[in-house]
């Protein structure tokens, strides 16, 4: 596997979270469902993930950046754990929080997203060739450069506007765990 | 409370690419403490089983 490759899987890696994020909003927006707070802790970790994989497209692959995404991707599990056993042996009625997408919820996939990308990362991990410090020729830099600060500012604007739709569901205090409105335009603070 | 972590994410990128990768190495790290401080908040209720 060439250096390149490893530089690409990265790039569709960010890429691929992006997307994720996007059908959330997708799922808040158009079909009306507000996030829980475990389902912003699960979008909070896809961006730690996107984390140490723009951290390697920045600055060169190391060791400790695939390790910043692994830790995300642990925590993110961990949290779409949880949820999956709030409804793993439902009461009457309770046919879990959202709606399905491809027959599951979005908090299955996410932990289906998450051990993925454990995965995919401790692959990438046994390519060691990587971390050689002899980069690109300068051209193909220039390329990866390029689609990166894309990349970056793709990330940006998802972090922000999570941020703001966060402030304005959950106001300043602790989030609801059934929300059913945007607490702030209603003039909740707290 | 949720905006905290969103809030560090997003200048953690910001500083990351301008070039200041420790500080946004810092930065994630304490995300992640905050974070795990809000899965406390909300994680540790009691599971409503029926069986």
């Amino acid at each position: 596997m060439k250096k390149r490759l490893a530089i690409y899987i990265n790039l569709f890696g960010v890429l691929g979270l992006c997307f994720v994020l996007c059908g959330a909003y997708y799922m808040q927006f158009v079909v009306k469902e507000f996030p829980c707070p475990l389902c912003l802790l699960q979008r909070m970790c896809m961006l730690g993930v996107a984390f140490g994989l723009l951290l390697n497209l920045k600055y060169g692959f190391k060791t400790s950046h695939y390790g910043l995404s692994i830790l995300s991707a642990v925590l993110g599990g961990a949290i779409a754990t949880r949820q999956i056993l709030l409804h793993i042996c439902p009461k009457a009625g309770d046919t879990g929080y959202g709606t399905p997408v491809l027959g599951l919820h979005l908090y299955t996939w996410a932990l289906l997203f998450f051990i993925t990308s454990i995965v995919a990362i401790a692959l990438l991990l046994l390519y060691t060739k990587q971390f050689e410090e002899r980069g690109l020729r300068s051209n193909a830099q220039v390329k990866v450069t390029n689609v990166a600060s894309f990349v970056f500012w793709l990330l940006f604007l998802l972090s922000l506007t999570n941020m703001i739709f966060a402030l304005l569901e959950c106001g300043f205090g602790p989030c609801p765990s059934d929300p059913v409105n945007y607490q702030l335009l209603h003039g909740q603070l707290w | 409370m949720m905006v905290l972590p969103f809030l560090l994410f997003t200048f953690s990128f910001w500083l990351a690419w301008k070039g200041r990768k420790q500080l946004a190495v810092t930065l994630f790290i304490i995300n992640v403490i905050v974070m795990l401080l809000i899965c406390k908040f909300h994680m540790t209720s009691t599971l409503n089983l029926q069986f």
